[in-house]
C-alpha cells in the first residue's frame, strides 16, 4: 500500500517531465546511446581495433562500408564510435557516482553538524576549486600509470566539491526546518535525523547536479584522453579518437568530427534531461 | 445615479493547474463608490485576493486568464481591455495598492525615503514650490507623506533602508507610498494580517484617517471580519470564487443570511467569557479545481437539503436591494429555524474527513 | 539578573494560588536567555530574549502565553522544551532538572513533553507518508511493532478525526487543519503528558481554527494533558487557557487566572492587548486603551520600564524610569509588573 502512493508521486513527476519536450528529446537520445553501447558488439560492423591491410584502408572518406570513414590505421570510425560510447559513458556514470556520493556525503556532514568542521571541510572545498580542474586532473594522472580506472576514480575525485556545496547548502535550510524540530523533540538520534529527514529533502538537486554532471564529466574524459593522459590507445574512447584525428583535420575530416559529435550530442542530452529534471522534480510544483 | 468609482461584472479568472482547471474567480459582480471602504472577506482560496490583482490585470497570464464577458470599470472606463501604456497609468495612479508582506513591497537596497520619492514622481503628484526642481519637490512631498502616515523623524527616517524599520513602520511607509499620488481606490489586500495586534489596530485607524482626509475608496481584502468590523462600511463574503453575501457592514453582524457568514461569526471567539465549545464550520475549504456542485457551501453546511443540489442565485433584498444571499434559504427561512445551526456538535461536525 | 530575588521568588510562587497540591509537571524558574550578536563594527552587543521567566504547568491545565513578535515567548517555549540551554535558570520536569539529566531521562523526557507548531506544512516531512512518520514515532521509542504499530497508527489518527486511509497519503495531499491534525497525532503518538502548542491555529483559515481549538480541547478531556498555548493575540486562547501569562520584552508582564485577567487587566499592555482584538459588531468601546506607536528599532528599550515607549497609562511619570519594575502580587493569584497598576 505504501508503495502504492509512492509510485503515485514518482507518476506526477513523470507526467511534468513529459511535458518538457526537449528533455523527452535528450531522454530519448540517452537511451538511444546507451543501448548502442550495450549492444556494440552486435551492431559495429567491424572490429573496432583490427587493423588490415593499413594501405589499402586508411583514410577512407564515409562510404556504404565505412558510414564514417576509416582512421589512418585503417579502422572503421562508425565501430570504434559505438565502442567508444562504451568506455565514455561508463566513466561518466561511474565518476558521477564517486563524486555525487562523496559530495553529499563530505555536504551533508558540514551543513548538518556546523561548527569547526563545517569551516574545514568547506575551507577545503575552497582550496579545491580554486585549482583549474584540468590542472588538478593533469597533475593526478601524471603521478601514475594512466588506465581506464585511474580516470574514472580521478574524475570523481575531483567533480565532487560543487555537489558539496549544494548539498550543504540545502542541508543548512532543511536543518531549519520544523520537521527536524519536530525529529528532535521526539527524541530521534541524529544519525537518524540526517538520514532520514534531512537526505531525502535534499535529493532532488543533487539528482539534478547529478545529470548535469555526467555531460561535463563526459567532456572532461574526452579533454584528458585528447591531451593523452585518459584512455589510452588502442581502445577506443570518444576524447582520444578525437585527438588521434587532430593531425589529419583538413584532410580527413571525419576522423574528428563524429566521435566530436557524439561528444556534444551526449553533453546535451544530459543536459536537456537536468533541466527537465529540475523543472520536474521542483517542490513547489508538487500540488 | 452617476456610475460608481469601480464597477466589476460577472468576473472570471481561471488558472490553469497540473490538477485541471481552477475556477479561482467564477463569476462576481459588485460595485465600489468614491470615499467608501468595501471589504472584501474570505478564506484562503476564495478568490478574494485573485479578484483584486484581477481588477489591475497584474496576474501572470498564462497561467492565469480572464474569461470573455468578465468586466472591470473604472469610472466607466473599460480596463479589461485597456492597452498596457493605460493600465500603467492607472496602477499606482488612479488604484493603488498595498500588501500583507511590507517587507517584500519594500525595495531593500534603496532608502525608503526615496522609494517614496520616485513613487512620487513617477505620477507627478506633487504641487512644485516657485523656484523647485522636481527632485528636491518630490523630497520634501515624501517627507511630508511619511510624517502623515505617524513616522517619527521623517527627516531623519527619509534615509533609512526598509531592514531599519519595523513592521508597522514599513506598512506605514507603503501606506505612504500608496496614497502619495492621490488615487481614487486604494487595495488593501490583507494589510495588517503580518502585524501584531496592537500594531495592526494603529495602522487601521491611519488608513481610516487618511481616508476620510482624502475621500479615497478602499478595497479591503481580508480574513478577519474583527478588522471588517472596525473599518468597513459594506462586506462581501466570498466563498469558492463566488460571492455569498453582500450587506451592510451592520446587517452583516446583526442578522446574517448565509449560513457560511453565520459560521464564520460564530467561530469568532468571545472574550467575554469562556464557551462550552466553540462553535465549528465542519469540513474543508473546497479546492478551486474541484468546487462542490450545485451550492457550493452545501457539504459543509448544517441546514443542507435537497434543494441544494441546485446552484443557488444570489437573491437581491432590503432596501434598495442593498444586500444580496446566495442561499436558498431566502426563499424558506423558516428552515433555519428547525436547523441546528453551528452551535452545537453536530454528528460528524468533528470530523474533518472526505476530503475531495 | 538574579540580583533581583524577590522579582524571581514572586514570579514563581504565580502559580501557587490556584495550584494548592496540584502536581507540577513542568516548571521554569528564573529563566533567561541572551543573544550575542555582532554589530557592524565588530562589537559584541547582548539581545535579551527571555529575562526572569517563571512559570509552572500543573497537570490537567492549560497555561497561555500571550504576547507580540520578538516578546520572547517562542524563546521561552524552545527552552522549556529543552531545544537550547537557558543562560541562566532552571527547568524542572516531575522536579527533575533538564540540565542535569542522564540519557535515558532525557530520552523519557522527550516522550512526556511534547510540541505541536504553528506551520502546518513546515512541520511533517514532506517526503514521508503519514503512517511512516508515525510508524518511525512508534518504533524509536520501542512503543509498538508489527500489527500493534499498525493498529496502534489507526487509533491515533481516529483520536485527531482522520480515517485510517490518511496513513497511505504523504502530507501535500491534505489541508492545512488535516496537517494540523497529523501533527497533533505525531505529538500524541509518544502519550506524553505536556503539550506545547506553539501558535497551533494561527496559520488556520478562521472556519477549521474552531476545529483544531475543539479537538485540543477534546483531547485534553479524554487524555488528561496540560498544554502550555503560545499566542500572539489574547483571542485565541480565550476558549482554552485556565491561566494566562502576558510577556512583554522578554519579560512576563501580568499573570493570573484567565477569566480575572479578562474582565479586568491591570498592566496596561495586557489593556491595549484585548482593546485592539479586532471585535465584531458593534465594535466595543469601553476597553479602548490607547497607545503610543512602536519605535522604528523594537530592540532599542528605554531606561527603566520596559514598556514606557508605548505606555500611555494616565499616571505614569518619571518613577517608571527608574528601574524595571518587580512581578508583584497585586491581589491573591494576580500578578503585574507595573508600579502603576
Amino acid at each position: 500500500m505504501l508503495s502504492l502512493a509512492r509510485r503515485e508521486r514518482g507518476r506526477e513527476t513523470w507526467r511534468r517531465f513529459r511535458r518538457h519536450r526537449q528533455a523527452i528529446l535528450g531522454l530519448a537520445l540517452i537511451v538511444l546511446l546507451t543501448g548502442t553501447a550495450l549492444l556494440a558488439p552486435a551492431l559495429a560492423p567491424y572490429d573496432p581495433d583490427a587493423q588490415t591491410d593499413i594501405v589499402a584502408t586508411r583514410y577512407q572518406a564515409p562510404s556504404a562500408s565505412h558510414p564514417m570513414g576509416t582512421d589512418r590505421f585503417g579502422r572503421d570510425i562508425f565501430s570504434r564510435v559505438l565502442y567508444g560510447a562504451r568506455i565514455s559513458l561508463s566513466i561518466g556514470f561511474l565518476a558521477i557516482l564517486i563524486a555525487i556520493t562523496l559530495g553529499t556525503a563530505i555536504g551533508a556532514v558540514a551543513g548538518f553538524f556546523g561548527g569547526r568542521l563545517d569551516t574545514v571541510l568547506m575551507r577545503g572545498v575552497d582550496l579545491l576549486l580554486s585549482f583549474p580542474r584540468l590542472v588538478l586532473l593533469v597533475v593526478l594522472v601524471a603521478l601514475f600509470q594512466p588506465s581506464i580506472a585511474l580516470v574514472t576514480l580521478v574524475l570523481g575525485l575531483t567533480g565532487w566539491m560543487g555537489v558539496s556545496r549544494i548539498v550543504r547548502g540545502q542541508v543548512l535550510t532543511v536543518r531549519e526546518m520544523e520537521f527536524v524540530t519536530a525529529a528532535r523533540v521526539l527524541g530521534f538520534g541524529r544519525t537518524r535525523i540526517l538520514a532520514r529527514h534531512v537526505l531525502p529533502n535534499v535529493l532532488t538537486p543533487v539528482i539534478v547536479a547529478a545529470t548535469l554532471g555526467i555531460g561535463n564529466t563526459i567532456l572532461a574524459e574526452a579533454a584528458l584522453s585528447f591531451l593523452g593522459l585518459g584512455v589510452q590507445p588502442p581502445t577506443a574512447s570518444w576524447g582520444n579518437m578525437v585527438a588521434s584525428g587532430r593531425d589529419a583535420m583538413l584532410d580527413a575530416w571525419w576522423i574528428t568530427t563524429f566521435p566530436g559529435l557524439a561528444i556534444v550530442f551526449t553533453v546535451m542530452a544530459f543536459n536537456l534531461v537536468g533541466d527537465g529534471l529540475r523543472d520536474a522534480l521542483d517542490p513547489r510544483r508538487v500540488a | 445615479m452617476a456610475s460608481p468609482l469601480l464597477q466589476i461584472l460577472d468576473l472570471r479568472t481561471y488558472f490553469a493547474t497540473d490538477l485541471g482547471e481552477a475556477r479561482a474567480v467564477d463569476g462576481i459582480s459588485f460595485d465600489v463608490r468614491e470615499g467608501e471602504t468595501v471589504a472584501l472577506v474570505g478564506e484562503s482560496g476564495c478568490g478574494k485576493s485573485v479578484t483584486a490583482l484581477s481588477i489591475l490585470r497584474l496576474l501572470p497570464e498564462p497561467p492565469g486568464r480572464l474569461l470573455a464577458g468578465s468586466s472591470v470599470r473604472l469610472r466607466g472606463e473599460e480596463l479589461t481591455s485597456a492597452a498596457d501604456s493605460r493600465l500603467r497609468e492607472v496602477r499606482g495612479g488612479e488604484i493603488s495598492m498595498i500588501f500583507q508582506e511590507p517587507m517584500t513591497s519594500l525595495n531593500p537596497v534603496f532608502p525608503i525615503g526615496q522609494q517614496v520619492s520616485e513613487a512620487i514622481r513617477e505620477h507627478e503628484a506633487m504641487s512644485t514650490g516657485p523656484g523647485e526642481r522636481d527632485a528636491v519637490a518630490a523630497r520634501r512631498v515624501a517627507i511630508e507623506w511619511l510624517d502623515r502616515v505617524g513616522i517619527p523623524d521623517p527627516e531623519q527616517r527619509y534615509g533609512y533602508y526598509p531592514h531599519q524599520l519595523s513592521g508597522g513602520m514599513r506598512q506605514r511607509v507603503m501606506i505612504a507610498m500608496a496614497l502619495s499620488t492621490r488615487p481614487s481606490l486604494l487595495i488593501a489586500d490583507e494589510p495588517t494580517t503580518a502585524l501584531d495586534v496592537t500594531v495592526q489596530r494603529q495602522i487601521l485607524e491611519l488608513l481610516a484617517s487618511l481616508q476620510e482626509e482624502m475621500g479615497t475608496a478602499v478595497l479591503l481584502i481580508t480574513h478577519d471580519l474583527g478588522v471588517v468590523a472596525q473599518v468597513a462600511d459594506r462586506v462581501l463574503v466570498m466563498y469558492a470564487g463566488q460571492i455569498v453575501e453582500e450587506s451592510s457592514v451592520e446587517a452583516l453582524f446583526r442578522d446574517p443570511q448565509h449560513p457560511y457568514t453565520e459560521g464564520l461569526l460564530q467561530a469568532i471567539p468571545d472574550l467575554e467569557e469562556r464557551r462550552e465549545r466553540l462553535a465549528e464550520i465542519p469540513g474543508n475549504v473546497p479546492r478551486a479545481t474541484a468546487w462542490p456542485t450545485g451550492c457550493r457551501f452545501r457539504p459543509r453546511c448544517p441546514y443542507a437539503w435537497s434543494r441544494c443540489r441546485d446552484v443557488p442565485d444570489l437573491t437581491r433584498y432590503g432596501p434598495a436591494e442593498q444586500s444580496a444571499a446566495r442561499c436558498w434559504l431566502a426563499d424558506e427561512p423558516e428552515r433555519r429555524r428547525s436547523g441546528y445551526g453551528f452551535g452545537t456538535r453536530s454528528p460528524d461536525g468533528r470530523r474533518e474527513g472526505g476530503e475531495s | 539578573m538574579i540580583d533581583e530575588p524577590v522579582g524571581v521568588r514572586a514570579a514563581s510562587e504565580v502559580n501557587q494560588e490556584t495550584s494548592g497540591n496540584a502536581e507540577v509537571l513542568l516548571e521554569a524558574k528564573g529563566l533567561a536567555r541572551h543573544y550575542a550578536s555582532r554589530g557592524p563594527w565588530g562589537v559584541e552587543r547582548k539581545t535579551l530574549a527571555v529575562e526572569e521567566v517563571s512559570l509552572r504547568i500543573l497537570r490537567h491545565e492549560s497555561l497561555a502565553l500571550v504576547g507580540e513578535s520578538g516578546c520572547g515567548k517562542s524563546t521561552t517555549a524552545r527552552l522549556l522544551i529543552g531545544l537550547e540551554p537557558p543562560t541562566s535558570g532552571t527547568v524542572r520536569y516531575r522536579g527533575r532538572d533538564l540540565g542535569s539529566m542522564s540519557r535515558p531521562e532525557l530520552l523519557e523526557f522527550r516522550r512526556r513533553v511534547q510540541l505541536v507548531f504553528q506551520d502546518p506544512f513546515g512541520s511533517l516531512n514532506p517526503r514521508m507518508t503519514v503512517g511512516g512518520m508515525l510508524g518511525e514515532v512508534l518504533s524509536v521509542h520501542a512503543l509498538a511493532a508489527g500489527e500493534e504499530r499498525e493498529r496502534r497508527i489507526t487509533e491515533l489518527l481516529g483520536l485527531v478525526g482522520l480515517g485510517p486511509e490518511a496513513a497511505e497519503r504523504y502530507p501535500h495531499e491534505f489541508s492545512g487543519g488535516q496537517r494540523q491534525r497529523i501533527g497533533i497525532a505525531r505529538a500524541l503518538a509518544v502519550e506524553p503528558d505536556v503539550i506545547v502548542a506553539d501558535e497551533p491555529v494561527s496559520a488556520l483559515d478562521v472556519s477549521i481554527q474552531a476545529q483544531v481549538l475543539n479537538l485540543l480541547a477534546d483531547l485534553q478531556e479524554r487524555l488528561g494533558l496540560s498544554y502550555l498555548f503560545i499566542a500572539h493575540d489574547l483571542a485565541v486562547v480565550r476558549q482554552v487557557a485556565d491561566r494566562v501569562a502576558v510577556m512583554y520584552a522578554g519579560r512576563i508582564v501580568e499573570a493570573s487566572e484567565a477569566a480575572a485577567l479578562y474582565h479586568e487587566p491591570l498592566h496596561p499592555y495586557t489593556r491595549s492587548l484585548l482593546a485592539a482584538v479586532p471585535r465584531p459588531w458593534p465594535p466595543s468601546e469601553k476597553r479602548r486603551e490607547p497607545e503610543l506607536p512602536e519605535g522604528s528599532d523594537p530592540s532599542e528599550l528605554p531606561e527603566g520600564c520596559p514598556y514606557l515607549g508605548r505606555c500611555r497609562h494616565p499616571e505614569r511619570d518619571d518613577d517608571c524610569s527608574l528601574a524595571i519594575p518587580l512581578l508583584g502580587e497585586r491581589s491573591p493569584g494576580r500578578w503585574v509588573r507595573c508600579i502603576k497598576s
